[in-house]
């Protein structure tokens, strides 16, 4: 948390003495919420690839003195990305085959390191675009029976094809998207979700250069949000990205909401919540991660 | 007290020096803080299913990241390897850094799982990317959202204090100021409209009392505002 706000917030534990309007106490607990899903046992195959990784990464940090470099993994693939345009049955939505381009653009710069950060293994092609009007999708959000009829009706290729999905899901949601750890269990319901305003030169601003998309697709080779755990525990599973209290908005340069811990907010990084024009950046270790889970659940 | 002694062994030199230790005494000792478990294999079978409580530690990580643990507890190295191959490694290389009261889990993982006894689990994390609502409207870069499934809800007269576990797997509470009433409906949204009258009933099953696996996103201002939009 950005210093400025983490004193207006002890001024607010302290004192309490705000307008009526602004009254409030926030606390974190810090604790840890227990998991209750009976997620099965890994397998032996699934063991094997875990440890497979695990002894990369030790090697690539013998190699390159304590630092991850993806770079040194030259092999790229080339993920096939199957387009899904929802539009109301005004036409509403109707992204151009331009806007899908840029967006697919967007995705390249950002995981080859263009952009500035990690060149991971990820390369993008578009194989096709379908456009269906339907209001009841137009609309659909995480978790609902439209989602799934609608991924029922339109997904297409195996656990290793990207669908992209744009629609209009409302309540502030900017996407959303599946681990490849879920396609075994859920295959139909594989692969991201953004608002269709989100793509490059939509109306989303500042959500508008297609970072959403960026952002999403992480999630889909495996990344967490970088404030995953908050200050405690093991946070994002990646060593590189410093621990993080909770999601930063805007471009908070030199936020640093775990001030116990080394680094400031990744903030630059896709992973959090920051606008378009602030993120720009996957690290080493978060390239590592994606290839090793992906490699292991889609088969990149 | 032959366990305990044997785990008061100095410096082990080889792994049949390493004790062993069975899953229930595991789980006594860490339900009596003496001991900490340390899961030493991979990230994704850690995130997949572990022991409840333990700490992800891999095998590459042990020298960077052995300061952090706790030198008065029994540090219990586990794997899933049922010979104990990569627990032992780790044991003996805390042993080797110092630390004097080391052991393995015998049987490692899957003898923890087959005698029934307590895992977490870091899977089925929401994922996703938010935009704050129009009404939220401080400066983005003074701004955080706690956003996930609502575990505690007291509402009363004065004030309101809802705690969230968050799909990033922490717990955040805050707490609503409405000095003199015990409607703080003027903090709330629902799906990013406005809260009216007629709401309370989508998320209350009677005055005080929520319904039950609500979610919320709490927007939060570093100026003091705070916003709770309900997610149904």
């Amino acid at each position: 948390m950005h210093r400025s706000l983490l004193v207006a917030l002890t001024l607010v534990l302290c004192f309490g003495a705000f307008a009526d309007d602004f009254d409030f106490d926030i606390a974190s607990t810090g604790s840890k919420k227990e998991r209750t899903c009976a997620t099965p046992h890994p397998s032996a195959q699934e063991a094997q690839a875990q440890e497979e990784y695990t002894n990369m990464l030790r090697d690539m940090m013998k190699e390159r003195g304590g630092r991850f470099d993806m770079e040194s993994n030259a092999t790229t693939v080339t993920v096939n990305v199957y387009f899904h345009v929802i539009t109301s049955t005004s036409g509403a939505g109707n992204i151009s085959d331009n806007m899908i381009a840029d967006q697919i653009q967007v995705l390249n710069d950002a995981y080859s390191g263009l952009t500035g950060g990690a060149n991971t293994k990820f390369r993008f092609q578009l194989v096709s675009t379908t456009r269906t009007a339907n209001n009841t999708w137009w609309t659909a959000g995480y978790g609902s029976t439209a989602e799934t009829d609608m991924k029922t009706a339109l997904r297409q290729g195996g656990a290793g094809d990207l669908n992209f999905y744009t629609n209009n899901p409302g309540g502030g949601l900017l996407g959303w998207a599946t681990f490849p750890s879920s396609y075994s269990s859920k295959p139909l319901m594989d692969g991201v979700v953004c608002l269709y305003s989100s793509l490059p030169g939509g109306s989303a601003d500042p959500y508008n250069e297609g970072d959403t998309g960026t952002h999403e697709v992480g999630h889909w080779v495996g990344l967490y949000h970088t404030f995953q755990g908050g200050c405690n525990g093991k946070g994002d599973y990646v060593s590189d990205t410093p621990a993080e209290k909770s999601s930063a908005f805007g471009c908070p340069t030199g936020r640093d909401s775990c001030p116990r811990g080394a680094g400031l907010d990744p903030i630059e990084n896709f992973m959090d919540y920051t606008d378009d024009s602030c993120m720009y950046k996957f690290t080493d270790g978060q390239a590592a991660r994606a290839a090793s889970l992906s490699g292991t659940y889609r088969g990149l | 007290m032959l366990i305990i002694a044997l785990l008061l062994a100095a410096t082990l030199t080889s792994k049949t020096d390493v004790p062993r230790v069975q899953p229930a005494e595991l789980r006594a000792l860490l339900e009596r803080e003496e001991a900490i478990a340390i899961d030493v294999r991979g990230s994704v079978p850690f995130e997949i299913e572990h022991v409840a409580g333990a700490v992800w530690m891999p095998l590459g990580q042990l020298n960077q990241r052995a300061g952090e643990l706790p030198e008065d507890k029994l540090i219990v190295a586990y794997c899933t390897c049922k010979a104990e191959e990569t627990s032992l490694q780790a044991a003996l290389l805390f042993s080797s850094m110092g630390f004097s009261r080391v052991a393995v889990l015998q049987g490692g993982f899957p003898a923890w799982k087959e005698a029934g006894l307590p895992v977490e689990s870091n899977r089925d994390t929401r994922v996703g990317r938010l935009a704050p609502p129009a009404s939220v409207s401080c400066n983005r870069n003074d701004l955080t959202v706690y956003a996930g499934a609502v575990r505690q809800y007291r509402r009363e007269m004065d004030k309101t204090s809802i705690t969230i576990e968050t799909d990033e797997d922490t717990v955040e509470r805050v707490t609503l100021h409405h000095t003199g009433s015990d409607d703080p409906s003027r903090f709330f949204l629902i799906g990013g409209t406005p809260f009216t009258p007629s709401d309370w009933n989508r998320i209350e099953r009677k005055k005080g009392e929520l319904k039950p696996d609500l979610r919320a996103h709490a927007w939060v201002c570093a100026d003091g505002r705070i916003v709770v939009d309900w997610m149904l």
